[in-house]
């Protein structure tokens, strides 16, 4: 697939980046090639044992961001409201612009060089993280609706790719070793999680108090973690166990 | 004719979602006998909870007939997260560019008509509707399990898949594995196969392949 050949360069020299808005400069560099005039991503939600705020690397004016900061598009941008809810990539033609605030928000928005077309890709993650990839060009309509498909093979990679790249990047990858939990740690830390005692977790497994306490022991090394309540904590933050 | 409805849609579209959670419980629980979750007369279980896309196929009188559901291998799925026991030497597939297909199903008691090498015109939409799904999405495969039922299916529809590894046996069905690499040769072979050459997602869904907030 020839076509993707294009997306692994672009990957293999984000990579050799080590911080995000250098990756995201190469990035915006290469973007240039396909007609784009912004490469955005956002970070919105990155589990982390830190609290982090959402991660940012755009193109946009900062006069444009200021902007959007104070007006709080962010709860008006039918993009963000689309990318939330869905899987496939958003075309921001084809979202719902008519009511009077949000054809503003779009007005603005131009008037600010962010671009006549968009296309956001929502990515999700099994450990709860979600970003937004946004490409925003000042392509004519038609011209549009012929490049979209490519921008969508080539770029739908380069998207995951950048969002995990990122996420390493800000050092905000503390997953490592959430694979490393065995199943039965994971078990005996949900039964924790829902207020079993040992005990208790020992009947419903079948196992003796000694083999729980031992598995609640490995699981605490495992995720650095200096009492069981804190392991449980851990586990469920990095998606480990689910909410009990 | 095939629609296209996201997962988070489905609100929008209940007499679609309720004509395939029966089929669906009508296929895998009444006639297969698996261990399926239901919920009154319709069989639905976690994954239709997350992000998926179903390919929901309807007849001449707009009827539902059948589905597929669609799932991205980046979150959880069933080969990753049921059975992990099919994945090479515990590996994950996992890639923006690959979905799994699950829960085809075909009404068994509607009147459909039969294509070439007797696939039934809805399974037949089905599969190049996956394909064209997955096309305009930029995938470049589509992973499924399936038993020896759907097997013959694939073969009919001269669908060549790559084994992920040896059939094994998953309660009372020997279940398979396989990538399907997605494009013009799937299109090909499977419009061949069938003798269907129109196209299959309905263009009044309004689905462009992107989404739009409901």
């Amino acid at each position: 697939m020839s076509s993707n050949n294009a997306a692994f360069d672009i990957i293999e020299q984000v990579a050799r980046a080590e911080k995000l808005h250098e990756g995201h400069a190469i990035l915006s560099e290469h973007a240039a090639k396909f007609g784009l005039s912004h490469v955005a991503y956002l970070g919105l939600n990155i589990p982390s044992e830190r609290r982090v705020k959402p991660l940012v690397a755009v193109t946009y004016s900062p006069q444009w961001q200021r902007h959007y900061e104070h007006k709080d598009y962010v709860n008006l941008d039918p993009v963000v409201a689309a990318g939330i809810v869905g899987t496939l990539p958003i075309d921001w033609q084809e979202l719902n612009r008519s009511s009077g605030e949000v054809k503003r928000l779009f007005g603005e928005a131009q008037e600010f060089d962010v671009g006549r077309q968009g296309l956001t890709f929502p990515i999700r993650g099994r450990h709860g993280e979600f970003a937004l990839f946004s490409l925003n060009s000042p392509m004519c309509d038609r011209e549009w609706a012929r490049e979209k498909l490519v921008l969508i093979k080539e770029f739908m990679l380069i998207a995951h790719y950048f969002h995990s790249w990122a996420v390493k990047a800000e050092k905000l990858d503390g997953n490592d070793f959430v694979e490393k939990l065995t199943a039965r740690e994971r078990e005996c830390l949900r039964w924790s999680a829902a207020g079993k005692t040992i005990w208790e977790t020992a009947a419903i497994l079948g196992l003796s108090e000694r083999t729980v306490r031992f598995h609640h022991e490995n699981a605490r090394f495992k995720l650095n973690a200096l009492s069981t309540t804190h392991a449980v904590s851990k586990a469920i933050t990095y998606g480990v166990i689910p909410l009990p | 004719m095939i629609e296209v409805i996201q997962s988070y849609q489905r609100g929008a579209f209940p007499a679609e979602m309720d004509a395939m959670h029966r089929i669906r419980k009508k296929v895998f629980h009444d006639r297969l006998g698996w261990d399926v979750s239901i919920i009154g007369d319709w069989e639905i279980d976690g994954f239709d909870a997350l992000d998926g896309v179903y390919l929901v196929a309807k007849d001449d009188n707009a009827k539902v007939v059948g589905s597929i559901r669609l799932l991205p291998t980046t979150n959880f799925n069933m080969l990753n997260d049921v059975f992990p026991v099919l994945l090479p030497e515990g590996g994950k597939i996992e890639s923006p560019l690959i979905w799994e297909a699950s829960r085809f199903s075909v009404d068994p008691d509607a009147e459909v008509p039969l294509t070439r090498n007797r696939l039934s015109k809805p399974t037949a939409e089905l599969i190049l509707g996956m394909n064209e799904f997955g096309r305009r999405l930029g995938l470049t495969h589509v992973v499924t399990v399936y038993d020896a039922f759907v097997a013959r299916i694939l073969r009919r529809a001269d669908c060549k898949g790559e084994p992920i590894s040896e059939p094994i046996r998953i309660g009372k069905t020997l279940a398979y594995a396989a990538l399907f690499e997605i494009g013009d040769e799937m299109e090909r072979a499977v419009r061949q196969a069938s003798g269907v050459h129109h196209p299959v997602i309905a263009s009044s869904t309004g689905y462009d392949l992107t989404s739009t907030a409901a």
